[in-house]
């Protein structure tokens, strides 16, 4: 059953006197409990996809569809999470209070209707292995711990769905590797459907069931690549995995060669 | 942050003591009162117009203990926040709807622009044509020009909300109103304290000023009243606490600061690092 449609989407913003196309007739579908990840070079638009996606921001035709409905505010059940996350969090509130804050206003809204939004929280602080910073405030931890609070506070909500913006980009390796199997686990154990956008090939080939690959300016569908090799991932065993390698090559090829066509009308790259 | 190595031969101490400690700075205001003094002392400077240390500490002291400033601070003090408050309570509200919508902000900026930078001595014949001398007329002056730097402070709080904490907040389904008083109202605080900080020191210069102009008390009426009537020491000590008043109320609004918004200091230290 497919839980989201994007239906034939463009995005074109006017400035002054030019009209530039950001995104260019994307269409695709997502099915429940599916891992996609969107791989594209930076300034391909991504973002703006993802806004449209969540309902942030209008397209300027297309539509969405999620669950039977038309997307044009942020939908319930769905939670973007930002490139951005240390400035997503909010500064004058401390982890926990954090965690709480998406609850707080998604109460009617997200498929959490406990009461008690504390513990809630708690027990996601925990899964992300941050209970004991409760009482920090976000700007007193790492960037690899400010992710995993803002992680904590969208899976607070339960959502069916998770938009990810680039979400590991400015992590060390370590970090973040750990972070990557450590959403493998909460996706399965919390049966989410996520969308993933990375401009990391190997990244997006690790995590996800199917891979959608963009071009840019405008951004896109240059072509989507199933995803087969076996669950559970492992660090090791699947990032040397014949059959990876052959899907991170195909789609390296595939964008140098995009890049390489594009070389002539675009100097920029 | 000065670094400072502590390993040359003997300096250690001194350097500590300069780099690490308030010390230095309350020697220099100690021997700057000492030169005052003995410049005093020996009519190195006019002993009158300009007298000694001592006898100012002693007028202070004997104005205290007879009351006499007291009752003129009530008056001040009074007027100074009297004014003060409104402007609060004007310049928040409008700050926060000119600051949050781009068309009121289009409509009033002009205004502000032209307003904020008139000196508030110009405007004062205007009041005193309106309001008489009385204590409305102060009142309002202070409130005047306490009343801009308020705003301009509390616009520039909201305007400089982080578009990524608003679209987070609309992410999770914040209604308008929750908007405002989850995310603007917070990250504005810091720019509405600051505003608090400078329409107080503001508003204080402002009253003295006014109580000059008329009326019968007052510590302005004081020291004026006490250089026409020549009692010079006291007109010292009308000066000196209003340094000390000054000093006070600002370092309470620094403690009120620290103490409302300590996540701001945290957060602004960092990132000075």
């Amino acid at each position: 059953m497919n839980l989201l449609s994007i239906k034939n989407i463009s995005k074109e913003f006017v400035s002054a006197n030019q009209h530039t196309f950001a995104i260019e007739k994307i269409d695709f579908e997502v099915k429940e409990r599916e891992f996609i990840s969107i791989i594209g070079p930076s300034g391909c638009g991504k973002t703006t996809l993802l806004m449209i996606l969540s309902g942030l921001m209008p397209p300027t035709s297309g539509e969405i569809i999620l669950k039977g409905r038309k997307v044009d505010t942020p939908p319930p059940g769905l939670i973007l999470l930002f490139q951005d996350y240390s400035r997503s969090l909010l500064p004058w509130r401390k982890v926990l209070k954090n965690v709480c804050f998406g609850l707080e206003l998604k109460r009617q809204r997200c498929s959490f209707n406990g009461h008690d939004v504390q513990r809630q929280a708690e027990k996601y602080l925990e899964a992300v292995g941050l209970l004991k910073f409760k009482h920090h405030y976000p700007w007193q931890l790492s960037g690899g711990m400010q992710q995993r609070v803002a992680i904590a506070r969208a899976l607070a909500c339960e959502p069916s769905l998770m938009l990810m913006d680039e979400p590991f980009g400015s992590l060390d390796a370590q970090t973040r590797a750990e972070l990557e199997d450590f959403l493998l686990r909460i996706w399965e154990e919390f049966q989410q459907t996520i969308i993933f956008v990375t401009h990391d090939i190997e990244e997006g080939v690790y995590l996800s069931d199917r891979i959608i690959v963009l071009a840019k300016s405008p951004s896109r569908i240059v072509k989507e690549f199933r995803n087969d090799l076996p669950r559970p991932r492992s660090q090791i065993e699947t990032r040397t995995d014949p059959r990876f390698l052959e899907i991170r090559n195909e789609i390296h090829r595939m964008i140098m060669h995009k890049e390489k066509g594009l070389g002539g009308e675009n100097d920029v790259t | 942050m000065m670094s400072h190595s502590p390993g040359q031969n003997g300096s250690g101490k001194l350097s500590y003591i300069l780099f690490r400690t308030r010390w230095g700075g309350i020697l220099t205001f100690i021997a700057l009162l000492t030169l005052w003094q003995l410049g005093s002392m020996f009519k190195v400077i006019h002993p009158v117009y300009i007298p000694k240390v001592t006898a100012i500490v002693q007028a202070l002291f004997s104005v205290i203990v007879s009351g006499e400033l007291l009752a003129h601070y009530s008056a001040t003090l009074f007027r100074m926040f009297a004014g003060c408050g409104m402007s609060f309570i004007i310049g928040v509200p409008c700050g926060l709807v000119i600051g949050y919508s781009r068309a009121v902000f289009n409509l009033i900026e002009p205004v502000i622009e032209l307003c904020r930078p008139t000196p508030v001595s110009a405007i004062i014949p205007i009041v005193i044509l309106l309001l008489g001398v009385g204590d409305e007329m102060k009142i309002f002056i202070v409130a005047w020009a306490s009343f801009w730097p308020m705003l301009v402070n509390v616009i520039d709080g909201v305007r400089g909300v982080d578009r990524t904490l608003m679209e987070t907040a609309r992410m999770f389904g914040a209604t308008s109103w929750e908007l405002f008083r989850k995310i603007i109202l917070q990250a504005a605080s810091p720019h509405i304290v600051t505003g608090m900080r400078v329409s107080i020191a503001i508003s204080l210069i402002v009253t003295v000023v006014a109580e000059m102009l008329a009326g019968n008390n007052g510590i302005g009426f004081f020291i004026l009243d006490a250089e026409r009537t020549f009692r010079i020491p006291e007109m010292y000590a009308g000066v000196f606490s209003l340094a000390a008043v000054g000093y006070m109320v600002n370092r309470l609004f620094v403690l009120l600061e620290s103490f409302i918004m300590a996540w701001h200091k945290g957060l602004t230290s960092k990132e000075a690092k």
